[in-house]
């Protein structure tokens, strides 16, 4: 049932255009140059140091290793970080 | 990151957290929307951030839940701006009595400007604007309107045509047209009017004083046409009117035959002349003229300077050769020029409103290369003429 609620989502998204992360409830990650990143749609951090973010998303985590990292804001549902950033890795 | 300017505000403060489950923390300030901003983490589990005052001190349950320990580094914001202002009473108490005195001063009139005025004094306007109100030191808002101030002042001021008032900051400018009154006659002694040639009295109109005499008379220089004694003979006005009559010229006329007059023959020659004061210092045209009869027509511009005329400048002449022709004329076109000139003579000499009624031919002859005329004239002008009555 799961499977199938998602394929028909996946498909109306496909077919009407609709922006994929506000219907599929997945995070969308803006990064500029490696100074500036956005991230959008999270559930909570659940580590923060100045080398090492670590966000709870819906579907897995988000780790975000990089030097001098700072939390420039900070929303129910959204981060902005700033620093410069080595990696983005997604954990599933 | 949103309302930085009503975070600076309502105050915000930067805090140092030490300890404890630090992410911890941070998700349930975010879940509970106190939502701080430019979060550093240093490296020995002390983190730095900003938030506002209000969430400031809703921070206790939560550091209690996550074991923290919060420490104030800085403040920033209008709250605590003015604390340290409160220590300071008397700059701030002021500044606010400057600004109160400036705009104190800037309501009150200071300076009352006529303008326009040339009969009136600037006193009589000054004081008609007084009485309306209108002074140094007057405070503005007790002044009615321009325009019911200009009323006022013009019913003050009965020779002024118009008046505009005009405020403009602490100035008030009084703008005067004045009325131009009526020509008055000028006052002169007690007269009659009497006749100042020889002439048959055609019409007469008296305006002030007795006529003396009726139309269709014949009156002699001298004659009173209009008495200035009335009554019976005791009052002396001054008589007033006008009397026309005709008067008859004899004109001796010569004419002429041959006609001599100028004509242009084309040849021009041009000269320009630098002028410096008195002197014409000649610059081009050289050269001595090919004709001996010339007229010139000189065109000269000086230089100017907003109201000086400076002394020196450019003129130009143009030279024309003259020719003069020597025309025979016929006796009868002789005859009616001779004529025409008389005629022009007599009405310069009689005056504005006059006109020939008759002429006549008395004699008429021609010799040595010309016409003689004795023509006699008839004209019809205004005869009468002033003589105070002196009384003893």
């Amino acid at each position: 049932m799961r499977r199938l609620q998602r394929k028909l989502k996946g498909w109306t998204t496909k077919i009407l255009d609709l922006p994929p992360d506000v219907v599929m409830n997945l995070p969308r990650v803006t990064m500029i140059g490696n100074v500036q990143l956005y991230i959008e749609s999270h559930r909570g951090v659940l580590h923060f140091s100045e080398e090492l973010l670590k966000l709870d998303l819906t579907k897995g985590q988000l780790e975000v290793h990089g030097k001098n990292l700072a939390i420039r804001a900070i929303l129910s549902e959204e981060v902005f970080v700033e620093g410069t950033i080595y990696e983005i890795k997604y954990i599933p | 990151m949103q309302s930085f300017f009503l975070a600076a505000v309502r105050g915000y403060v930067k805090v140092e957290i030490r300890g404890g489950n630090f992410e911890q923390l941070l998700n349930l300030l975010v879940d509970r929307r106190c939502l701080p901003w430019d979060i550093v983490i240093t490296n020995r589990q002390k983190a730095e951030m900003k938030m506002t005052v209000r969430d400031y001190f809703r921070l206790r349950p939560f550091l209690k839940q996550t074991g923290c320990r919060v420490h104030v580094l800085q403040r920033y914001g209008l709250p605590f701006f003015l604390n340290k202002v409160g220590r300071r009473k008397f700059f701030v108490a002021g500044m606010a009595c400057f600004v109160v005195g400036l705009y104190l001063l800037s309501s009150v009139v200071w300076n009352v400007e006529v303008d326009g005025n040339e009969k009136l004094s600037d006193n009589q306007i000054l004081q008609a604007a007084r009485k309306e109100g209108i002074y140094p030191f007057q405070w503005k808002f007790r002044l009615k309107d321009p325009d019911a101030l200009a009323r006022g002042i013009q019913a003050h001021l009965p020779d002024a045509a118009w008046i505009g008032v005009e405020i403009r900051g602490t100035h008030i400018w009084i703008k005067v047209v004045e009325s131009r009154k009526p020509q008055e006659t000028p006052l002169s002694n007690p007269r009659n009017l009497v006749a100042a040639k020889n002439a048959l009295v055609t019409e007469i109109y008296a305006e002030k004083g007795r006529p003396m005499v009726k139309p269709n008379t014949y009156v002699r220089k001298g004659d009173v046409l209009i008495s200035g004694l009335v009554g019976n003979g005791m009052q002396a006005v001054v008589a007033k009117g006008k009397v026309k009559g005709l008067v008859w010229y004899t004109a001796n006329i010569e004419v002429p035959l041959t006609q001599t007059y100028k004509v242009y023959t084309g040849e021009n020659k041009n000269r320009s002349y630098l002028v410096i004061g008195k002197y014409g210092v000649q610059v081009t045209g050289y050269g001595k003229l090919p004709f001996d009869k010339y007229e010139t027509v000189v065109n000269r511009t000086t230089l100017q300077w907003r109201q000086f005329t400076l002394p020196f400048g450019w003129q130009t002449e143009k030279l024309m050769e003259v020719r003069t022709d020597k025309q025979a004329v016929d006796p009868a076109a002789a005859k009616q020029m001779g004529l025409e000139r008389a005629r022009a003579d007599l009405l310069v000499g009689a005056g504005p409103d006059s006109k020939i009624t008759g002429e006549k031919v008395l004699h008429e002859r021609t010799e040595n290369g010309k016409v003689y005329m004795e023509v006699h004239f008839e004209v019809e002008e205004y005869i009468e003429q002033e003589q105070p009555i002196i009384q003893n």
